[in-house]
């Protein structure tokens, strides 16, 4: 089965779920500590509207899809009104946007929605250097800045009053969170980009006491989800996406049920 | 002849001696002597059983010192009435040359109906500027929302080092007046100075800031990672343990270091709160609330744990609260907000 990895589409796949599971868990701890979920949901709507425009340009999708999302992104920012109202208005605008679109430039309605799906092994090396650089960036920004994320996922009040800058870190947070759904959608798709951005978190929360640990133990299990996804993937010829959501979601199942014995035992 | 009371040397003004061995000497003036020994005896961590003090004059706030810091003999060259009054009440042997009604000093009279050694104690720490706290000055200030004024002080001031309790009605602006002091929102009028500064010129964690939680999250953050939220980055590994080992023991919450804070009980979460402050080193204390939601064991806690900031570190502390038990137990001044004409 390792020789399938010489074939170049296999090999850009492995490593971008490699990547990718190692980032996108991390991009996951923030999306549900800063309580991010309606914006993720309005990003992924985004990436519908990217789709569209760069399919009705002829123009190459990662860009298009990445700036999409970050207008969305600054517009939900920048727009005065509570993040879940102004994604849930993101959310009607992009796909409105994304079906006049379709009509008026006779897109095929199914070309743009293969977003849902992904598409890991069609991945140029554009999108690996994208995502590299992603990779890159959110370690070092959560190594250099822990104590900082730390306050501010514990309250952004008390994080003020510590001197820390907490718009120009959430605002940072939500544009590395764009990115990382905007390439979760090439990868693995709309429909199963919790798969990797929010499972590895629910299973680490089960298992950690800390903010520090939480952090490791996403990006552990989004390794171990990934890498036994793929493989199973490529052994028995499955879907990428649905194979990790799966493994995921029977991984959650046995550490919960694992957890609440270890708890019904301490009582 | 006791030792103690051997002639003190030309230009020392304090000598102490445990037993018959010297410890400690100063030959600073007023009562700097006394502070100084306050900071070895604590620098030390020895517990000295006998301690008999030299000292060159006694007025009234010298013996509340010598008696808070356990002081069993004590000879004055010259001693006030008022202070022999109050080192008999305490059962602290006197010895002195000369003895006058009363020093003629502010200090002296300050404290002339004052018998409390604690409030003594805390009102000549903040005179003498010993305590970390920072002053506090407003004035002219409205406080609100989209330049709509909701609350208006004149003036208040607290001292560094001293503490006030802010009560009020629902509503009246005292969430927001939290929020003005840690600018979160701008005043609509007046000035805010602490040490003389505004506001907006502060070092950052100048302010420690415990509010009042209602929910659990389902996320984890350790106590440590709690505690060492607003410590010093430049400090070294070991300096930063040390540090967070040492707030959480003062505040003892040291059994807690691994567990997940949202797993805490309330009282549990507020000494963890103010071991961060420690860590901090907040010359500035605002607790929101502090005792909502605990029960009477963990509220007598914290009741004896900010006395002991109060004694100790002396931060600028000020409260909001409706708690009456509170305001009763800790005697602290108290400002009362209330309703406004427009």
């Amino acid at each position: 089965m390792l020789s399938l990895l010489t074939l170049e589409p296999i090999f850009k796949a492995f490593i971008a779920i490699i990547l990718s599971s190692i980032s996108f868990p991390l991009c996951g701890v923030m999306v549900l500590r800063l309580d991010l979920v309606p914006l993720r949901y309005a990003l992924m709507h985004g990436v519908i509207l990217g789709g569209a425009l760069a399919l009705a340009l002829s123009l190459p999708t990662l860009p298009i899809i990445i700036l999409v999302n970050l207008i969305v992104v600054l517009l939900i920012i920048k727009i005065p009104s509570s993040n879940s109202f102004s994604s849930a208005a993101a959310m009607v605008f992009t796909m409105g946007l994304a079906s006049l679109l379709m009509h008026t430039f006779n897109v095929p309605a199914k070309d743009s929605l293969q977003l849902l799906w992904g598409s890991p092994f069609a991945l140029s090396y554009l999108d690996l250097t994208i995502l590299a650089i992603l990779t890159i960036t959110v370690i070092l920004y959560l190594i250099l800045n822990f104590n900082n994320i730390v306050s501010i996922f514990f309250d952004k009040s008390i994080a003020r009053s510590l001197g820390v800058k907490v718009e120009l870190n959430y605002n940072f947070m939500v544009i590395i969170i764009a990115l990382c759904v905007a390439l979760a959608m090439r990868l693995i798709g709309a429909l199963l980009i919790d798969a990797l951005l929010i499972l590895p978190v629910l299973i680490a929360t089960r298992v950690s006491k800390a903010t520090k640990s939480l952090f490791i133990y996403s990006s552990v299990f989004g390794f171990i989800l990934s890498i036994s996804g793929f493989f199973t993937t490529l052994y028995f010829n499955l879907p990428l996406s649905a194979t990790i959501a799966i493994i995921a979601v029977a991984l959650y199942i046995v550490i919960s049920i694992i957890k609440n014995i270890k708890i019904r035992n301490l009582k | 002849m006791d030792n103690f009371l051997q002639p003190l040397i030309e230009g020392t003004t304090l000598n102490v001696f445990n037993g018959d061995d010297l410890i400690f000497k100063s030959s600073s003036s007023w009562l700097y002597p006394l502070f100084e020994l306050e900071r070895f005896l604590k620098d030390s961590n020895l517990t000295y059983s006998n301690l008999c003090a030299h000292d060159t004059t006694g007025g009234r706030a010298a013996a509340a010192i010598m008696i808070k810091l356990n002081i069993k003999k004590v000879k004055f060259n010259l001693v006030s009435e008022r202070a022999k009054e109050l080192l008999d009440e305490n059962n602290v042997k006197l010895f002195y040359d000369s003895k006058i009604d009363k020093l003629k000093c502010k200090t002296e009279d300050l404290f002339q109906k004052e018998n409390n050694v604690d409030i003594i104690f805390q009102k000549i720490k903040i005179r003498a500027k010993q305590g970390i706290g920072l002053d506090v000055n407003i004035k002219d200030l409205s406080i609100g929302y989209n330049n709509k004024a909701i609350y208006h002080f004149n003036s208040l001031e607290i001292k560094g080092g001293d503490a006030l309790i802010i009560e009020g009605d629902n509503g009246i602006g005292k969430t927001t007046f939290i929020k003005t002091l840690l600018r979160e929102i701008e005043p609509i009028n007046g000035t805010i100075l602490i040490d003389n500064k505004p506001i907006n010129k502060l070092d950052t964690k100048t302010i420690g800031y415990i509010k009042q939680e209602k929910e659990n999250q389902p996320f984890p953050v350790s106590v440590k990672e709690v505690v060492s939220m607003g410590i010093n980055k430049k400090l070294s590994k070991a300096e930063k343990n040390y540090l967070i080992d040492t707030s959480l023991r003062k505040c003892k919450a040291i059994s807690l270091i691994d567990r997940n804070y949202y797993s805490l009980s309330g009282g549990e979460k507020q000494k963890v709160s103010l071991a961060r402050c420690l860590c901090q080193k907040a010359k500035i204390l605002i607790l929101d609330e502090p005792t909502s939601f605990l029960d009477k064991e963990s509220k007598s806690q914290l009741i004896t744990l900010l006395k002991a900031f109060r004694n100790g570190e002396m931060p600028t502390i000020i409260i909001i609260t409706h708690d009456k038990d509170l305001k009763e137990e800790l005697k602290w001044d108290t400002y009362k907000m209330e309703r406004q004409n427009a």
